[in-house]
């Protein structure tokens, strides 16, 4: 069944190893929706978080190819429920569009700047989050906007 | 610690790899690498062409079990090395490319031979090191020699910018290595294993499958032990043949689109498979949904993404083959009597006699065709002589009617199905291997693509016996084009080969031609007694074709006996 995966994936941080994720993820012609990727504590292992839309067989034997990498630590895949996931998007909006903070969604909304050409807004949070703000505020009204993508944690469970 | 070039540094640690053999070809970007060669009591055997030097190391490494080495230049050295290390990663053997790249400061910008090979090779190498320093060299040899070698082996490039091979640097020659993304093996799960046995135990009807894996792993022994233990039936892939003896009673031979007619059915009607080191590739399986339909199938592999990928199992363990299958006969050992014949060797027996029957196994004629020249081959060639092939008919030929007798003598390209792999294979099998004969039996076709390895052949006094079975076609194509397109023979006949035997001379080489098995027979034995490279060309009838034959995209149970049952005669 196809559906959202996140693919959380321990690396050594060295050149062409990124490479080297992208090539295996293209082999298999999936699509990224989404890749981030940033060190951990160590400072020599970086860790990629990729989104995509796959099916759940293909993805468990993409996940192992990957593992399969010399430079890859680990890789896990999960649903986005078994993930504390963020994304941050910065948002410039016409200038004379009202955002109220009544709503959940507006909570996380700051405004970074304001001209008499746009008002520019930063929006943290889940994916979804994101989503919903976008379609509230219409899409007339928003003039660009840059979203990093998320980065996603495992949940602990015991 | 001691001060030295990168280059320098290379050849110590290659030595420290015990490496006794290079096969290479030198040009701007090596050069340094070349010049510490000269004097670095390696030898180093001049290739003519990559791609013939990279399957020389494939054929030395298959055959050694150790990696084999080729080196080449940057920009097309590199790229004429591609097919060759697509075709070891494809069969997972140890080849390790040494390419040497233009300095640091030059890369990316187009310079003269500049090719990103680290992103050429990336889908066809278990690994790709590039040192950006001198004092990177020896851990990229370590490791990438470790690499190669352990787990599922696979070929690994390591990639030398030239000014890394000219710098100087403190070097250190690690003993060991710890790659934190990389174990070869886990821990065996001995639950699993208890489960495998007690599977096998309870079966009626088993089969066990092997493949290149048991080779690789030197499972032969407990592979055999398992077999003769519960008295089941034998398959292999192509790869996995003569990890089993097939002139044992057990052995069914391999299965597949050209595999024996009693594997290809019996393997329909057992209720457990014992799949070893195989990788349920559609060439020997048919369609993955039919496979094995009524089976429990256990599956033994090295590699996890291996499990699942072309076929649900209903139990796997991961490992290293032998240990798990010495393991598993242990439990069985202990728990089952040795099995006499029961009603499954009965049914095996019964379609044994049957099978006699077809076409594709009549020994009537006494004529020069594929199956008549491979039968008398495998007569005359003693024991522990190596086999290596071309791809095509004749190839196929080899899978249904040579007999492979020990691991490690039969030497193919099943995965990438590599033209050209034969001669070149075959050169390299007798560097690892010089006492024993070594035969390339070719197709005129394969040949002809890396024919150039015959004059490295006869510079290096290796006497291999090169057999081409010579219909002037693209025999395997033309006969698909015979049965699926109409007889429209598109881009398959050759008009103007060469004379074969006198190229065979012009490359110093002794060349013969035999028209009757008799003279094929005797000019063969010649061959064996020769220190000399030996070329025998073999005329034989286009339209002869190879059976058993399984179509692309049908299922064992549809394979085909003969021209006639395929409705071609
Ligand atoms: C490098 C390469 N190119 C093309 C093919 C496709 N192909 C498979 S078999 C074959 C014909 C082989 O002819 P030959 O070597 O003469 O053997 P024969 O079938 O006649 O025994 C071809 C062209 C291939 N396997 N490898």
């Amino acid at each position: 069944m196809t559906s959202v995966k996140i693919i959380a994936v321990l690396v050594e941080n060295r050149p062409g190893v990124l490479f080297k994720v992208a090539n295996m993820i293209r082999r298999r012609s999936f699509n990224i929706e989404s890749i981030t990727v940033g060190t951990v504590d160590h400072k020599d292992i970086s860790r990629m978080t990729i989104t995509l839309h796959a099916d759940d067989a293909i993805v468990e034997q993409l996940v192992k190819q990957l593992s399969k990498l010399i430079d890859v630590i680990e890789a896990n895949v999960f649903t986005p429920e078994e993930v504390i996931a963020r994304e941050l998007a910065i948002i410039q909006l016409s200038p004379d569009v009202k955002v109220t903070t009544d709503t959940k969604v507006t909570q996380e909304l700051r405004i970074v700047e304001s001209s008499s050409e746009s008002l520019t807004v930063e929006l943290l949070g889940g994916p979804d989050v994101i989503d919903e703000f976008l379609q509230k505020i219409g899409e007339s009204n928003v003039l660009s906007v840059a979203r990093t993508g998320i980065t996603a944690l495992p949940k602990r469970r015991n | 610690m001691v001060e030295m070039t990168g280059s320098k540094a290379l050849m110590e640690a290659l030595r420290r790899e015990k490496v006794k053999v290079i096969f290479g070809m030198p040009g701007g970007a090596n050069l340094p690498i070349y010049d510490d060669l000269y004097d670095s009591g390696i030898k180093h055997v001049s290739v003519k062409h990559e791609q013939v030097g990279a399957h020389m190391a494939d054929g030395y490494a298959r055959v050694s079990r150790g990696p084999g080495v080729c080196m080449a230049t940057s920009g097309p050295g590199a790229t004429n090395l591609v097919t060759g290390i697509a075709t070891a990663y494809m069969d997972s053997s140890p080849v390790i490319a040494i390419t040497g790249q233009v300095p640091k400061a030059m890369i990316g910008r187009d310079a003269f031979q500049e090719t990103d090979v680290v992103g050429v090779m990336a889908s066809i190498t278990k690994h790709t090191i590039q040192p950006l320093s001198a004092a990177e060299v020896p851990s990229a040899i370590k490791s990438a020699f470790y690499i190669a070698n352990s787990g599922r082996p696979g070929p690994v490039l390591v990639d030398i910018p030239k000014d890394v091979q000219v710098e100087n640097a403190e070097m250190i020659f690690p003993e060991k290595l710890e790659i934190r993304g990389y174990t070869p093996f886990l821990p065996i799960d001995r639950v699993k294993v208890a489960q495998a046995a007690e599977i096998l135990a309870k079966a009626e009807r088993p089969v066990i499958w092997g493949g290149g894996g048991i080779r690789i792993s030197d499972a032969s022994e407990p592979f055999t032990a398992i077999a003769e233990l519960l008295n089941a039936p034998v398959v292999t892939s192509l790869q996995g043949k003569g990890i089993f003896p097939e002139n044992h009673p057990l052995c069914l031979g391999p299965m597949g689109m050209h595999g024996r007619a009693e594997a290809n059915k019996l393997i329909g009607e057992a209720d457990v498979i014992l799949a070893a080191g195989v990788r349920f590739s559609d060439r020997t399986t048919g369609t993955a949904d039919e496979f094995g339909k009524s089976a429990k199938i256990i599956h033994i592999d090295a590699d996890p993404s291996e499990i699942n990928k072309n076929k649900r199992v209903h139990l796997h363990l991961l490992g290293d083959a032998k240990e798990i299958l010495g393991q598993i006969y242990k439990t069985l050992a202990n728990s089952v009597k040795r099995k006499g014949p029961g009603s499954w060797i009965e049914r095996i027996n019964e379609v044994r006699e049957e099978m006699k029957q077809i076409s594709a196994y009549d020994t009537s004629r006494s004529d020069l065709t594929g199956p008549n020249i491979v039968r008398l081959m495998r007569e005359i060639l003693p024991l522990d002589s190596i086999l290596t092939t071309g791809v095509g008919r004749h190839q196929m030929w080899c899978e249904v009617h040579y007999q492979v007798l020990k691991p490690r003598t039969w030497i193919t390209s099943t995965g990438l199905g590599t033209m050209g792999f034969g001669l070149p294979a075959a050169v390299g099998a007798k560097f690892a291997k010089p006492d024993v004969p070594v035969i390339d039996f070719d197709g005129d076709g394969s040949f002809m693509m890396t024919e150039t390895a015959l004059a490295v052949a006869v510079e290096e006094r290796v006497p291999i016996i090169a057999i081409i079975l010579n219909d002037k076609s693209l025999g395997m194509v033309e006969q698909w084009q015979r049965i699926f397109y109409k007889r429209r023979y598109s881009g398959v006949k050759t008009t103007a080969g060469p004379d074969f035997v006198k190229l065979a001379e012009a490359y110093g080489a002794d060349g013969r031609r035999v028209d009757s098995l008799e003279q094929f027979a005797k000019t063969l034995r010649e061959g064996l007694g020769s220190d000399m490279p030996m070329l025998i060309d073999v005329p034989v009838d286009p339209e002869y074709d190879v059976f058993p034959f399984m179509a692309p995209g049908k299922s064992l149970k549809d394979t085909v006996h003969g021209p006639k049952e395929m409705g071609i005669f």
